[in-house]
């Protein structure tokens, strides 16, 4: 007993290191799945305040830049209403309101990416709303706080959004592969799909958190990988992810009705 | 132990800097320079190795909590907190006594070239906690790099600000 005590003494910096690693590498390892990340959600409660303290100082220098965004987001939603309006009655749209936002914290750089926004539970916004741009979709909410919300970004590895091509209006998912930060892979889409270069993708509004319809980006490559029924595609994103500023998040009625009736499905 | 108000000063200086100006995000590119490294850098010589090990995991927990990327930099910090006598030794091998080291005292030769070991070892970690595969090498390689020369740069920078005030 005195022995093994006095090995453990002795060995006491090696045997830290070793607990310590293993916990840093819990840490990577629960970073991955973002499902039950609760140190995320801690994460994003704790240090929340301080990244809005340095939202509103850097918004203050960049609030130029800001305002051509937005008055470009502006008038890309007026070209897009009044295309839409002149375009005739021809599908029913689900109706659907939005929550503005602004991002407060993103990042681009991991595998996992995660961003924060300045709007909580006190504006409205709850858990699994999607988070959209007027050039496409930004990401998940995965935990909402009082006046804060977590998000998980687009470019995380572990979220897949359903996908339409617009021409064909073949389904497939739309994921990020960890690459480059403005390029997602669409999968699972069926080879007798007539697929081409600068083809748009929209969402394919077979999921309760997107609504149909908004757009996502274009085909950038195809390939026909060998023994395989499945196109592998590039999508360029409309929304330059590693510059994002005033977002919306979803907020769509009828998702319960759509949860309820498809159950746990997805 | 009465250089511990410098470090934590240094520590909430640092980590500030690495929050409020070098995130990839504010600037805009996908590269930064992690100055926290200097932190590592001069965690002080008589520290029994415990206190120095308990110190890397607390500053890759903080840089981590800022950059919300799980554990990487935790992971990273801890390695090269267990491996500094390593690269003390690699460096100042002519050091009679390790403990009694100062490193600011040290010719700035020396240190840099310290700096530069210490950054790129600590980068590539980093890095290959971040990639996971071996696919994207490319990638690895390039982010390591720019990354490495950005930091190395920014913290000599420091180092030569702070010797010309004393």
């Amino acid at each position: 007993m005195q022995k093994l005590l006095n090995s453990i003494l002795r060995n006491r910096t090696l045997l830290l290191f070793i607990f310590l690693f293993g916990l840093s590498l819990r840490f990577i390892a629960t970073n991955q799945n973002y499902q039950q990340n609760s140190f995320i959600t801690f994460n994003n409660k704790v240090s929340a305040p301080f990244f809005k303290v340095r939202y509103n100082l850097f918004s203050f220098f960049k609030r130029q830049k800001h305002n051509e965004q937005l008055v470009a987001e502006n008038q890309f939603l007026l070209t897009q209403l009044i295309t839409k309006n002149n375009e005739a009655l021809l599908f029913d749209s689900i109706p659907f309101n939005v929550i503005p936002a602004q991002v407060i914290r993103n990042s681009i750089q991991l595998n996992h990416n995660h961003l924060t926004l300045n709007a909580g539970r006190d504006s409205g916004v709850k858990k699994e709303m999607g988070v959209i741009t007027a050039h496409g979709i930004v990401g998940v909410v995965n935990s909402a706080n009082a006046e804060t919300s977590g998000v998980i970004s687009l470019l995380n590895k572990s979220l897949k959004v359903n996908a339409k091509l617009t021409k064909s209006n073949h389904f497939g998912s739309l994921y990020w592969n960890g690459e480059e930060p403005n390029t997602l892979v669409l999968s699972d889409v069926p080879l007798a799909a007539k697929v081409m270069m600068g083809d748009t993708i929209v969402t394919g509004g077979m999921s309760a958190i997107f609504p149909a319809e908004i757009p996502l980006g274009v085909v950038s490559s195809t390939k026909v990988p060998l023994n395989d029924n499945y196109y592998d595609i590039r999508v360029s994103l409309f929304q330059d992810m590693t510059n994002l500023n005033q977002v919306y998040v979803v907020n769509f009625p009828s998702a319960d009705l759509i949860k309820e009736t498809i159950g746990n499905n997805e | 132990m009465n250089r511990s108000p410098k470090l934590i000063l240094w520590f909430i200086i640092l980590l500030f800097v690495q929050a409020f100006i070098f995130d990839p995000i504010l600037l805009g590119i996908p590269y930064t320079p992690f100055v926290y490294v200097l932190l590592l850098i001069f965690i002080p010589n008589n520290w029994a190795s415990w206190v120095v090990l308990l110190a890397g995991f607390f500053i890759g927990f903080c840089v981590d909590f800022i950059f919300f990327s799980g554990g990487v930099h935790t992971a990273a910090s801890l390695l090269i907190s267990f491996a500094r006598p390593l690269f003390i030794r690699a460096i100042f091998s002519d050091a009679i006594a390790p403990q009694n080291l100062k490193l600011q005292q040290e010719p700035f030769g020396s240190l840099f070239r310290y700096v530069i070991l210490v950054t790129v070892v600590h980068h590539f970690i980093v890095f290959a906690f971040v990639v996971g595969t071996i696919e994207r090498i490319g990638w690895l390689l390039n982010t390591w790099l720019v990354n490495s020369l950005l930091t190395i740069l920014a913290v000599a920078f420091i180092l030569l600000l702070t010797r010309n005030s004393k």
